[in-house]
């Protein structure tokens, strides 16, 4: 069984509705772990059925790679993005983990990556989830 | 289904309000709004116009 980390921060809409569409179309066939970089946005991805969940900066670091797949928006690499809440060591954890990263690119903190067509979130999660599908075969 | 950025006509221009807007709620003569990031804001006025296929909602000021 694939072990997937959505992580997010903030109010964790973003992970939540990744959470959420990911259950839709994988039911069990996937372990789901919620990586909030506040409790908020963690208590928000566990209403969506992720299977676990943790709070900040220790429990990304350390989960980050015991993974198969991370998940999150853009941020999640950029140190000090999300108001801060996005610390240093957190994106680094995220980009030394051995696991695939399949990132969003919707950010707020003007990164604009080239020929990257900007699309509605409902719309790169269906992308997301059609590239999980060709990559592990779920 | 899809997430509109939310705009306020000023001096005859649309200027950008609030991003990426998830939940438009309105409440009273205010209007709530949420984007997908968590951020919040409530507009004094009204929907002036909405356009789903352009992802656009128009805002107006109260006067």
């Amino acid at each position: 069984m694939i072990k997937i980390a959505v992580i997010d921060g903030q109010g964790g809409g973003i992970g939540s509705f990744i959470i959420k569409s990911l259950r839709e179309s994988f039911g069990d066939k996937i372990e789901i772990i919620a990586l909030g970089t506040n409790a908020a946005a963690t208590a928000n991805m566990m209403k969506s059925k992720a299977n676990k969940g943790a709070s900040g900066e220790n429990a990304i670091v350390w989960n980050a790679s015991k993974v198969d797949l991370i998940i999150g928006p853009l941020s999640i690499l950029v140190a000090n993005a999300m108001m801060g809440e996005l610390t240093s060591k957190m994106a680094e954890a995220v980009g030394n983990s051995p696991a695939k990263k399949f990132l969003l690119p919707i950010n707020q903190e003007g990164i604009e990556i080239i020929s990257v067509v900007k699309e509605p979130l409902p719309h790169l999660v269906e992308k997301l989830i059609l590239h999980i599908k060709e990559e592990f075969n779920v | 289904m899809c997430e509109a950025n939310a705009y306020v006509i000023k001096d005859g221009k649309e200027e950008i309000y609030l991003e990426s807007v998830d939940i438009l709620k309105p409440e009273g003569n205010q209007i709530y709004l949420r984007n997908i990031f968590g951020e919040q804001k409530v507009f004094k006025g009204k929907i002036k116009e909405m356009s789903l296929l352009n992802h656009k909602i128009i805002l107006e000021e109260e006067k």
